[in-house]
């Protein structure tokens, strides 16, 4: 018993000196990057890096943190939430965080980043409530060198296409009073898009809210601007970023966080008005109305009756014809929702009223022919979540008022040490994604059927494996596909930590389904897509981080063939406190756009990319992070892209008359 | 023989068309057609090597398939294994087709444990009875080693038809084609194993398969699994009552449709 206690003890130290070591920053630099490279976090998911670096100054006490306060860990998944909301259910306050080892589905890996977001909190009189009034606010501009074709003038009687100057601007402020008050404000105008000009009044893209988060029992939650909202596993309601079917993951239950505020630069996909959260511990329920503006193309038809034929996902208002789309279509979205848990189940039913001000069409391209048409859309839907102590049961189902329907339905095990996830989907053609994010594999999931099988464990000693495959088809045709397809996506991890300084990481890829042929577009021919990447970390020094990464890629289709390769060495220099260099060195080589690429770069905070690589060259990045005191940091970044096979970057308004492409970004922060 | 005892079941195991004579029992359906490793340690691997880890008493199987649900291709086998002295002991009787054309297989095989590891060599007679009852034969064996370098890992080797001899026609012939298959299982607790097999057919691409079998409760299994071939799902179940095991199974082709197979046994050393 002893010897047991000293070995835990010893684990935990070990566990939490680590955290220490490392700061916080880092170490959600780190969750970001795995969660980019693995597919569960992408370029939009600002919002969700922002909560992490929120959790991570404002840790959540673990003794008194709620189901819904866990969620916003993004490191946690639901069934470890679930398990630290029993084990203090049943034993009482965490006295030490080595009680954390002892929760199933818990390795060393997995509570050194908790630590970083929670505290076991051994004070009895420690009030949790930020007593202070904090602002948040993060300016950027980023600008691309050479100027592109757009910015230029055809000649003396022709403008630039584009209005607006190549700099992009970004504005993010976030400003608190305690807990219970919040206010949001976000400004973002793309390269090229006018400022204060043109019809545009500040920048192109504006969003705001208030929250208000009282100490009331009955009144949760009140959102006035911008918000998201997402209930069940996608099927009824859900804004915003969630993995699909590409991602490296295990389980696929969704925590769906209800009402939320949204800072997302996302021009699409956010809510806009009030929202409004009340209920007891057992009994939630919430009621949203939302009026916001899109980009739609349209078409007048025989009876001059205007019809929008598709919207804008991108919402670029660089040039003349962009900007007469601008706000061209009116969306209101009313709705509600309630929920109900008692003890290991939680059911949720809502409803939501979908009205364009434009009526959809389902004309044009034979794959559109299920796609809604008219300006209304009613979803009810339905889900539950069913913890048992070896396993998680959820579903969800939901029925338009297109006539269609959709259903999924999954169960993860926890077979002590092996988590296993089966599930399966089933979408009808007329079910149409308006405000829904359901878990698919197509960008538009009507007539999708599939299968979805996850394993997770650690068959070695510091080793874990990680691996899914889903098996999909399509009852009807796809944009590009002449035919109903089907296929499966595989995803194989592997990573092994071999001392306390190197780590390696194999990653699997192996898409295999059908496509047109790339002769005869009315045939179907069989696409298989297989990539390798091996990754080795290693900490030279406590300053001194170094990553060697390489990846090759396979790509057949018919009798056609291609490949891909790329390696690339990463360092990451921490001088001391306040200066952080990190430069990154990518060799590419593909043989075209099939065997393209796409890796993580570092980049300053709320702005990942994901740069695609295709055809030869050298891409290098570096950043500096200048920590002034504790309430500035700037962030000082630079990209060069030298194409060795091509002396023109592009096409159309964003050509380069260069084979080479230089980015350079600016970011201050100011906290108080 | 000092020591052959023969208990229980029998297993038929039916050779499906010239394309695939390699038997699957209800349990290999349910694991995505795996045929190195099965949820439970007994004798449907046509691993040769599987029949050292009988200890004991012997074992006899009986299975019964539907290929894609077509009764032209089903398949009946039989198995039965018995312990003697010097190595195990494995007969086997199988038939896979229908009236107009089917194969009938017998053969018999020998087993042995070294230790961590196992070996074990199969010869098989192969005959082809057309409508009008001409005969054709050819013959093939097997080889498969095994090791088991802990007891919750399996590593499982096979080779079918290793010579790739020929059944001729007179005027044709067809080869029986040469297949490698190396398995992993990992039985990590007393409620789950991982199974892993890849499979390379002579002239054809390799294919991969994965599965898990959950044992929720004694004797009770439940299982999935996914191969590449024809991105096909499968599930299967089965119970173990005094030695006697009913195992079920369902895979699914993505084009070709649906298989199913039983599998019946009776282990006498299980049963006491």
């Amino acid at each position: 018993m002893l010897r047991r206690l000293a070995i835990i003890l010893c684990v935990t130290a070990t566990v939490i000196a680590k955290a220490q070591d490392v700061p916080s920053n880092s170490i959600i630099n780190q969750i970001v990057e795995e969660m980019a490279e693995d597919g569960t976090l992408t370029e939009d998911s600002e919002d969700e890096a922002a909560e992490l670096e929120n959790l991570a100054e404002n840790r959540l006490d673990l003794n008194k943190a709620t189901l819904d306060d866990l969620r916003h860990i993004l490191t946690l998944t639901e069934r470890q939430a679930q398990y630290i909301i029993s084990y203090r259910n049943r034993y009482g306050e965490f006295r030490s965080e080595s009680e954390l080892l002892t929760l199933p589905g818990f390795r060393n890996d997995d509570v050194e980043k908790l630590l970083a977001f929670a505290f076991v909190d051994k004070s009895d009189n420690k009030d949790n409530r930020k007593k202070y009034f904090g602002i948040n606010a993060l300016g950027r501009i980023q600008r691309t060198f050479p100027k592109a074709k757009g910015y230029k003038a055809k000649n003396d009687s022709t403008a630039a296409a584009f209005l607006g100057s190549p700099n992009k601007y970004y504005l993010r402020i976030l400003a608190n009073y305690g807990n219970e008050w919040q206010g949001g404000f976000v400004a973002e105008s793309d390269a090229g898009e006018p400022v204060f000009s043109h019809g545009i009044s500040i920048t192109d893209f504006v969003s705001g809210h208030v929250a208000y988060t009282p100490r009331n029992k009955f009144i949760k939650k009140i959102i006035a601007g911008h918000f998201s909202a997402r209930y069940g596993q996608g099927l009824g309601l859900w804004n915003g970023f969630s993995a699909d079917v590409s991602a490296i993951q295990s389980s696929i239950m969704r925590n769906g966080t209800g009402i939320t505020p949204n800072m997302s630069a996302s021009e699409t996909d956010y809510l806009r008005g009030v929202a409004a959260s009340m209920g007891t511990e057992k009994i939630r329920f919430d009621v949203f109305a939302s009026h916001t503006d899109g980009d739609a193309s349209t078409f007048i038809d025989e009876d001059t009756v205007l019809y929008a034929t598709s919207i804008s996902v991108t919402r670029y208002h660089r040039t003349k014809n962009e900007l007469q789309k601008r706000n061209n279509m009116q969306q209101m979205l009313f709705g509600a929702y309630a929920m109900y848990t008692k003890q290991n189940l939680t059911i949720g039913a809502g409803s939501n009223y979908w009205h364009s001000s434009l009526a959809m069409s389902s004309k044009g391209e034979t794959y559109k022919k299920f796609y809604p048409s008219g300006k209304d859309v009613t979803t009810i839907h339905a889900d539950y979540k069913y913890r048992h102590s070896i396993f998680s049961l959820y579903g969800e189902i939901a029925w338009q008022s297109s006539d269609a329907w959709a259903a999924m339905q999954a169960a993860d095990f926890d077979l002590q040490g092996v988590q296993f996830t089966i599930g399966i989907r089933k979408f009808g053609r007329r079910y149409y994604d308006i405000m829904q994010n359901p878990f698919s594999r197509a960008s538009h999931p009507g007539g999708e059927s599939g299968l979805y099988m996850a394993l997770a464990a650690s068959p070695f000693k510091n080793t874990e494996i990680l691996a899914n495959v889903n098996i999909f088809s399509n009852s009807w045709l796809l944009y590009q596909k002449p035919a109903p397809t089907s296929g499966y996506k595989a995803r194989f991890k592997i990573t092994h930590s071999i001392d306390r300084r190197n780590s390696i990481a194999l990653v699997v890829r192996h898409d295999d389904g059908e496509d047109a042929d790339m002769d005869d577009k009315t045939e179907i021919a069989r696409t298989k897509r297989s990539s390798f990447k091996e990754s080795w970390t290693t900490q030279l020094t406590p300053k001194l981080r170094l990553k060697t990464s390489a990846e090759e890629i396979l790509y057949h289709r018919g009798s056609f063939r291609s490949k891909g390769f790329w390696i690339s060495e990463e360092a990451k220099f921490e001088f001391n406190s306040h200066a952080t260099v990190t430069a990154k060195l990518t060799h590419f080589d593909t043989d075209d756009y099939y065997s393209r690429a796409y890796t993580t770069q570092p980049d300053v905070l709320y702005a990942m990319t994901m740069p695609m690589l295709f055809g030869h060259g050298i891409a290098a990045t570096a950043m500096t992070k200048l920590t002034i005191n504790r309430h500035i940091a700037i962030w000082l970044w630079g990209s060069f892209m030298n194409y060795l096979d091509r002396d023109k970057i592009s096409s159309g308004n964003t050509e380069l008359n260069s084979s080479h492409k230089t980015e350079a970004k600016i970011q201050m922060r100011f906290k108080l | 023989m000092k020591k052959i005892v023969f208990t229980g079941l029998f297993l038929v195991s039916l050779y499906a068309d010239a394309q695939d004579i390699i038997v699957q029992s209800g349990e290999s359906m349910g694991i995505a057609g795996m045929l190195t490793v099965s949820q439970v340690d007994g004798i449907s691997s046509i691993d040769p090597s599987a029949i050292a880890e009988i200890e004991g008493l012997a074992a006899v199987e009986v299975s019964h398939a539907r290929p894609f649900g077509m009764s032209e291709l089903r398949q009946t086998s039989a198995k039965v294994a018995g312990q003697t002295k010097f190595a195990n002991v494995l007969v086997a009787f199988a038939r896979c087709g229908d009236e107009d054309s089917h194969y009938t297989e017998i053969g018999g095989g020998l087993s042995r444990k070294f230790g961590i590891w196992s070996m074990g060599l199969e010869y098989h007679a192969l005959i082809h009875t057309m409508s009008d009852n001409r005969r054709y034969s050819s013959s093939f064996s097997r080889f498969g080693f095994r090791l088991r370098p802990r007891k919750e890992w399996l590593l499982s080797v096979a080779i079918h038809s290793i010579e790739q001899r020929e059944i001729s026609y007179g005027f044709t012939s067809r080869e029986i084609e040469a297949i490698a298959m190396a398995g992993i299982k990992w039985r990590p607790n007393q409620l789950c194993s991982v199974m892993l097999e890849a499979e390379k057919r002579w002239n054809d691409d390799a294919i991969g398969k994965v599965a898990v079998a959950i044992y929720p409760i004694e004797g009770l299994d439940v299982s999935a699994g996914f191969s590449s071939n024809g991105s096909s799902f499968s599930a299967g179940a089965g119970y173990i009552w005094q030695g006697i095991a009913l195992h079920v199974g369902i895979m699914r082709h993505e084009k070709l449709g649906v298989s199913s197979g039983v599998t019946l046994s009776y282990n006498l050393n299980k049963s006491k």
